[in-house]
């Protein structure tokens, strides 16, 4: 069945226009519909980024973008736990900080502070998405 | 080779494919996972990450509780370019023969069904793939 499409319109700052114009024609050739590829491969990214979100995930991830600094300074090295958006717990070592959380936690936020992780992961040739819904929370 | 040995694990039959794999342990935020055995999981030396979960295990464990800041998440690229977006946890992983245990994260992305171990656990272990004899042999530190 052919697929319906629809246009979407919006503005966006002129620099990220022409970043996104370059690297469209840079993945799907300079061809008219390298734009609407690249579009719809991003509206898809930022659907699954966004609405996977519970309230308790999006509330300690406020949490860790509002204390980062003060948890850089304060516990490098160490590990912390975020819950119900505050500070609950910091350790040596992640069992330190990762037990069973007491009451009605459905998220928490645990990191070594300071870690450098990948960012850009190649995941080998196994891998491929199976068509399935929605993540569960 | 045998004197330097501290265990194996044979092939495992994944679409009548052997592939190597090493039994592990996931210590997460609800206990040990599975509680007696282990878990064999597939060795990919084309995964740069330390360990690659599938959505169901991930939701089984609850990694949910100790998930890393979305800042810290990664992007996924398949070899045929696709690109997923990957949540984090962390997470321990025992390797019983080896008597280590190892501070890392597992990663999962929507649609995910494969479990497997990277790069990232590679660097810990001292490991031959044996292919005539089917063997992951896993050799003194």
């Amino acid at each position: 069945m052919a697929k319906i499409m629809a246009v979407v319109k919006g503005f966006v700052s002129d620099i990220l226009e022409e970043s996104f114009r370059r690297k469209a024609m840079e993945k799907y050739g300079y061809s008219k519909g390298a734009i609407s590829k690249a579009l719809e491969k991003a509206i898809e990214l930022w659907l699954e980024l966004e609405t996977d979100e519970t309230e308790e995930e999006r509330v300690n991830n406020e949490a860790y973008a509002r204390l980062k600094e003060e948890i850089l300074r304060s516990y490098t090295g160490k590990y912390v736990a975020i819950a119900k958006g505050k500070i609950v717990a910091s350790g040596d070592s992640l069992s330190d900080v990762c037990l069973t959380p007491k009451g009605k936690v459905s998220h928490r936020l645990i990191f070594k502070v300071g870690e450098q992780l990948l960012g850009r992961v190649h995941l080998g040739w196994r891998v491929s998405r199976e068509e399935t819904g929605r993540t569960g929370k | 080779m045998e004197s330097f040995e501290r265990g194996n694990w044979p092939y495992r039959q994944v679409d009548n494919i052997d592939v190597p794999v090493v039994g592990v342990n996931i210590i997460g935020p609800t206990g040990t996972f599975p509680g007696k055995d282990q878990l064999l999981v597939r060795v990919d030396t084309g995964y740069d990450g330390f360990l690659l979960i599938s959505e169901e295990l991930y939701k089984k464990l609850r990694l949910r509780l100790s998930e890393m800041p979305r800042d810290l998440w990664a992007t996924g690229r398949s070899v045929a370019g696709e690109l997923f977006i990957l949540r984090r946890a962390s997470l321990i992983l025992q390797v019983s023969k080896a008597e280590l245990s190892l501070e890392g994260y597992g990663e999962t992305f929507r649609g995910n069904e494969e479990n497997l171990l990277g790069l990232k656990f590679l660097e810990a272990l001292r490991i031959i793939l044996d292919g005539p004899k089917k063997m992951t042999r896993l050799l003194q530190p």
